[in-house]
Order: C-alpha cells, then structure tokens, then sequence
C-alpha cells in the first residue's frame, strides 16, 4: 500500500471552457429563488456571475437567457458523464455543489499507461460533452483544481509533479482556493495576493482570528486537503437530532443519546457499503446557542464503538455554559468502506481503528504525553539518553526487533531498568577513597556489598541542565536489588534499579 | 502451513461458540520456562501475574514476553504506573517499537483504567499493568472478562504476594537463589551466561504444574569508566589512572567482574 499512496491520492479534475458553436458561448444562466446559480462562460465575460439578483443580471447583459435550476435533469447529467469517466478510473467523484467538476483517481494506472495516459483518456472524454474541457493532475485535489484554471490546460492536461502541490499552490493567486468569501476579502486586505503568502501565516494566528473555517483554508493552501477521489458517491449528510425532555447541565444523557444514533447511523452506513469520515456533535443550549464540533477518526470506519469513543473523547472536554436541550448527531463525511478487512478466524488481526479511538479517549483523559513510544535522544545523562515521544496514531504490528540497543548485549539479554523521574536525596558514608560503603535511604541504613564505579559523565555545560555526575552501581543484600547512584554537587542521589 | 478442513471447522465452532481461542499463549522467550507452561507461554484471555520483589528481573522477564509477542507481529499496551521504564531498554533498533504503546498515568490509581480501555478497544494482544495497586476484586473481574472478550492476555506486575485480590489463571513467582555458582539445571536467559549474573528460580504457583526454573540473570549494563571521550585523547584525570576495585560492606575487596563496555 505504502507504494500506492502517493499515487493513490493524486487527482484529476476535468473542467469546462466555452467554444463558439457550443451552448457556452452562448449568454445563458440557469437561476434559483430570484438569483443566478451558473451562468455560462460568455455570461460570465459580461460581468454576470453566481449569487446575482436576476434583474441586475438582466442589467448586465441584455441578451442574457434565463433558464430556471432544474436539479433533477442536472443531476441525471451529471450521472450520464460520471458514468462516461468511469471507463477511465473506476474512482469518479462529481463535486459536491460545483456541477461540472470532478474528481477522478489516477493511482494504480503506472502498468496501463500512466497518469499521463489517463489525462488523455479523461479529456477526451470530457470533450465529448463540452469541447474546451481542461485536466490536471495532482497529488491533492485543491492543487488538481487550482491548476485547470492554467492556461496550459487548454493545450492539454497539466501535470503537477508529485510532492509539488505545496510548491504549485504557493504561485497560485489566492482567489483560486476555495474559501469563505469574508476570509478572502480579509486575506486580500491584508496584501497577501497568493497561496503561498496565505500558508506562510502562523496557523494559531489563523485559528484564533478566522475559526476552523480560517484553519481548514489554510491546510488547504498548503497542500493539506482530505478530499479523495474514491468510489463514494456525494450523498446527503446523515443526521439524528434529539430534544432532551429537560436541559441537562451535564454531558451524561447526550452520552446515551450519541450511543444510540451512532448505532442508527452506522447500520445504515454500513448497509450502504460507507464509512464514516468524519461525524458533527451539534449542542442546542437552553439558551438558544448551537454549538458545534467535529469527530474525524484517523480512518474511516463503520462501526460504532471507535466512533463512540471518539464521540466521548470529544464530550469529555467539552464544557457548555448553558445546559443542554438537544443535540444533533451528523455524519458530515463518508467513503467507501474501504478499510482493512479483519479475519474471523485470525486471533493475531486487531482493529487499527478501536486502537485510535483508545488512543484520542487516553490523550483526552490523562492529557498529552501520556500515551508515548521509547526513542533514543543524543544525551550522555542517562535520564535524557532515551525519551518518550507522543503516539501521533495507531500503528500496525510489524514483527521487528523491539530490543534495542541496550536489550541485547552479545546475544545476553541484560536487566532493565528503572529510573526514579525525580532521583532521591539519601545520604551515603564512604571510606576514604570515596568508594560507598553504606546507604541510609528511607530511615533504613543498607551495606552496600557490591560496589562498581565510578562512571563519571558530565555534559551539557552549553545550557541549564548542565550536569557533572559520579555514577555507582551498589548491590545491597537487604533489599537485593541492583541499585543506581550518583553524586554530583547536590550530595548522592538514588537514581534507580535494574529490575 | 495450510488449514486443513478439520481445523477451519474447529476455528469456525470455537468462533460460533464465543470461547476463547485455541491460539497458544504468548511465549516468555525462556525454553526452559516455556517447556513447562500450558499453551507454552501466558495465556491469551486470561489474566497472568508475576510476583516479585524489585530486582529480580520480572521487568525483563515481562520484556521478553513482550518481545516475542511483537515478533509475532501483535500490538502490546504497557501501562507504567510507577513512571519508571527507562525509555533506552526499549528502543527498538529498527522500527522503533512501533507496535509497543507505553501508556504513564500520572497518578498510578488511573492504571486500572487505562487497562480496562485498552482491552476493550480489542486492539492489544498483550496489556501489561505494571506497578498499579493491588486490584481490588470487582475491578479484577471486570479485566479479567474484558481480556476474555478480546482475547487478550493481561500481564500485572506486583511486588508483594498479588497483584489483584481475583486469583489470576497463571501465576509466577520469582524469587532469588543463592549466589553459589553452578546450580545444575540453571540455564541462562540467552546463549551466554552473563559474566554477573545471579540466579532467580521461577515458580509456577499457579495455573500449571508447580514447578520450579531456575535461571541466570544477567546483571545490567553496568558501569563502566568511560573517562576518555575520544580514543586519541589521553584522559590524564586521576580516576583514570585508578584501578578497579569492589568493596563489600566493610570495605573489604572482592572478586572484581567484568563488564562489558557500552562504548
């Protein structure tokens, strides 16, 4: 898989583009309430534009023809031409509110001719159904998108090199990434005329002023798109909604009530052969506030314990200053399910899912840092030899040589320590050569009958925790344990034992 | 080696039926003490103890089985209460022990429920709770069932006579041997006897025929004079021009062993 994925996530997007003898070159619009939805190319040059009142459309271009939004025949359209994309990549996505766009995977092709080859397939394609379409290819669909507003696409597909979407994006006027239009009038008052002007800002800067909206607009400008060409069709949001018979202060019943849509929801995913993406915990308070946030596993999945976890993950940490009236639980985003099959009969296969959804619940409840792995850092001080770094996502069991550089020794399996996180202060009687004869540690006076030493490491001068310690290792009888200590300026300190 | 049709039909009726599977248990990594043990090794579903003052070497015998259990490609949950694992002892040289999470609560009354947790996500072949209280009855029963649901073998660590107040399926008992050299039987954990090592007998109190493994622990890493830095500079520090020499109690010299070099 790990040598499909680069090219798994590149994208295409066929786009459209009048000609003289087409319907595009012609000034139509098809409105919707009193306002113009789309409006063709030639349209568009008059300064007609989506979002219009119709009559200032009217004022705009006079031989403008307004047709009413038929949804229905456009939606059967644009079936007939996904269908027609499907002889080139089994992966066809028409896009969600942009009729006329879609997203077409172009991994797996390398043996058939390539990205390349299925550029040329798809476009002409598309051009049967409108003679100026244009393709590109990218690692991300918002890269896919922004390159078909290149001129060159006019000639032919355009390729954007894998790993180069930041790199593409960052030349890309700002006006071509999809975004709130408040945020884009901001950004532009701001000076930043480009993408990659946009993606240089201090994400927590981005955050704090713009929201989430502002924060996915901007992993979007670097690059960083979760959209996926995939099998999934765009189909409405799946949701339950719930009023509490009386406001609760506390999340406890909204805990049962999630349970039990997420059962709901996810039955009828799975029967639909999705999983969920992504699901939205939408609070009605007592006041009239609706308060929303968002649940993404790391993968989608279509079973309803990790999901929950999740859920609860989010719950836990949620505080609302009004109690609660009703709540709303939505699965925003799906795809197919496409994960890793697990083997009824296999007792080794373990679910990657339910160990993320335990990893968000431990993170949340214990707070970070408390889920880690051992790695190895460039210190002599054995406290800060090896670290402990966050567990970022469940991972898969790889049979590997977990015993690393101090399990093994010679083929001899050595005994593992244990290092007191803060050492403790004890008091040792030595004889004359400074060799440690005696402990008194905890009201209790040990001998000391094995004693190694001294290892003298020092280091580290070059910031605060300069360190210039004596380090000996002491078997006491009484205890019978293997015991790690040091001296160093503030007296002998109990390190730690081998166990 | 293929499934034969009598076997696909026994894993089919152990799944219908929901008992445990009949997978072998979690091999500890010493032939002597696997040699010995039902399912060859800790059982999976079950709840595992090992018992022993600090020092003798339950840490690395639990390591062990941990290893093992990753080699077979599984993922391992340690909880480390006590906050004491030294992260160096398990770097893995390759993939940096991607299948190993070490879970430290701040507060050690928290571990229980990190176990409980992990073991109902059913991702984790092998949990350790390592340095957690004494479990008290009904949290027992409730790991002990969530580690049956999942199949799953849970490992406590205890220091005193138990780990939990529910009696565990297998438990073993570590304890440490005299010191005098050549105990016949002993075998070593690994190919070669370490130069320091001390012997440490492991009883199968429970759960197995009562029996008796002694073994050589090596002793760790130890110390060594790393007083020069750079082979090509002479260290002209006092220390380094000292000699060797262990004491015992009374300042009396001993048998000076030698360590291997970390450098």
């Amino acid at each position: 898989m790990a040598a499909g994925d680069a090219s798994h996530n590149r994208s295409t997007r066929p786009g459209t583009e009048g000609r003289t003898d087409h319907w595009d070159a012609h000034p139509l619009a098809l409105t919707d309430a009193g306002r113009v939805r789309l409006a063709t190319t030639t349209a568009a040059r008059t300064g007609v534009h989506a979002g219009m009142p119709v009559a200032q459309a009217r004022a705009k271009c006079a031989a403008l023809t307004l047709l009413p939004w038929d949804a229905a025949r456009i939606t059967r359209e644009i079936a007939r031409a996904s269908a027609a994309f499907l002889a080139a990549s089994p992966q066809v996505v028409p896009v969600r509110a942009h009729p006329g766009m879609w997203w077409v995977g172009a991994g797996g092709f390398d043996r058939i001719g390539g990205e390349r080859q299925l550029a040329t397939t798809l476009l002409t394609l598309a051009r049967v159904w409108h003679p100026q379409a244009r393709v590109a290819v990218a690692d991300a669909c918002v890269t896919a998108q922004a390159a078909t507003w290149s001129t060159r696409t006019l000639q032919g597909p355009l390729h954007v090199a894998p790993g180069g979407d930041r790199d593409y994006l960052s030349r890309v006027p700002i006006t071509l990434l999809a975004m709130d239009e408040d945020l884009r009038e901001a950004l532009v008052a701001l000076g930043l005329r480009t993408v990659g002007a946009f993606a240089t800002l201090d994400p927590l800067e981005v955050e704090r002023r713009w929201g989430p909206d502002g924060l996915a607009a901007w992993r979007l400008a670097r690059g960083d798109d979760p959209r996926r060409a995939t099998l999934a069709r765009s189909d409405d949001p799946r949701a339950v909604t719930h009023e509490l018979a009386t406001a609760s202060p506390t999340m406890e019943p909204v805990l049962f009530l999630v349970r039990a849509s997420l059962d709901h929801l996810v039955r009828a995913l799975a029967a639909d052969g999705l999983a969920a993406a992504a699901v939205t915990l939408t609070l009605r308070l007592e006041d009239g506030r609706r308060v929303t946030r968002e649940a993404r596993p790391a993968r989608p999945m279509a079973r309803v314990v990790p999901l929950f976890e999740r859920c609860r993950a989010l719950l836990d940490t949620w505080t609302v200053e009004s109690p609660i009236a009703g709540v709303e639980i939505r699965i925003t985003d799906t795809t197919p399910s496409s994960a890793e099959q697990g083997d009824l009969l296999a007792p080794t296969w373990r679910d990657p899912a339910a160990a993320d959804a335990a990893l968000a619940r431990l993170r949340n409840t214990l707070g970070a840092g408390a889920v880690v792995r051992p790695t190895l850092r460039d210190s002599h001080a054995p406290e800060r030899a090896g670290g402990w770094e966050e567990v970022e996502e469940a991972a898969h069991a790889t049979p590997t040589d977990v015993l690393g550089a101090r399990g093994t020794s010679g083929g001899v399996a050595v005994l593992a320590a244990r290092l007191l996180e803060s050492p403790e202060p004890i008091t040792i009687t030595t004889d004359k050569r400074g060799t440690p004869l005696q402990m008194f540690w905890r009201a209790r006076r040990l001998a000391l009958t094995r004693v190694h030493g001294p290892e003298r490491l020092s280091g580290e001068w070059w910031h605060a925790a300069s360190f210039a310690r004596e380090y000996w290792r002491c078997e006491s009888e009484e205890l019978g344990q293997d015991l790690l200590l040091y001296r160093d300026a503030g007296g002998w300190r109990l390190h730690g034992w081998y166990d | 080696m293929p499934l034969t049709a009598l076997d696909l039909r026994q894993q089919i009726a152990a799944v219908v039926a929901g008992t445990p599977s009949s997978a072998p248990g979690f091999p500890t990594g010493l032939a002597a003490l696997d040699a010995v043990l039902p399912g060859g090794g800790i059982p999976a579903g079950r709840i595992t103890e090992f018992l022993a003052a600090p020092g003798l070497g339950k840490t690395t015998l639990a390591r062990s089985v941990v290893t093992t259990t990753i080699r077979s490609g599984q993922c391992v949950a340690w909880i480390d209460a006590t906050r004491t694992l030294d992260p160096r002892d398990w770097v893995s040289a390759s993939l940096e022990g991607q299948a190993l999470w070490v879970v430290r609560p701040p507060d050690p009354a928290r571990a229980p429920w990190c176990a409980d947790l992990l073991l109902r996500t059913g991702a984790f072949a092998l949990v350790v709770l390592d340095g957690a209280p004494v479990l008290p009855r009904v949290v027992a029963v409730r790991l002990a069932q969530l580690a049956r649901e999942a199949d799953a073998a849970l490992l406590l660590l205890g220091d005193g006579n138990r780990a939990a107040e529910l009696g565990s399926a297998l438990r073993l008992v570590l304890k440490r041997h005299d010191r005098s050299p050549g105990i016949p039987g002993s075998r070593a954990i690994g190919s070669v006897p370490a130069p320091d090592a001390r012997r440490v007998v492991i009883t199968i109190e429970k759960g197995g025929p009562y029996h008796h493994v002694q073994l050589e622990v090596p002793g760790g890493p130890g110390i060594t004079r790393r007083l020069r830095p750079h082979p090509e500079i002479p260290d002209r520090r006092g220390v380094a021009r000292s000699r060797r020499h262990d004491r015992d109690g009374r300042g009396r010299r001993v048998a000076q062993p030698e360590y291997p070099s970390r450098h």
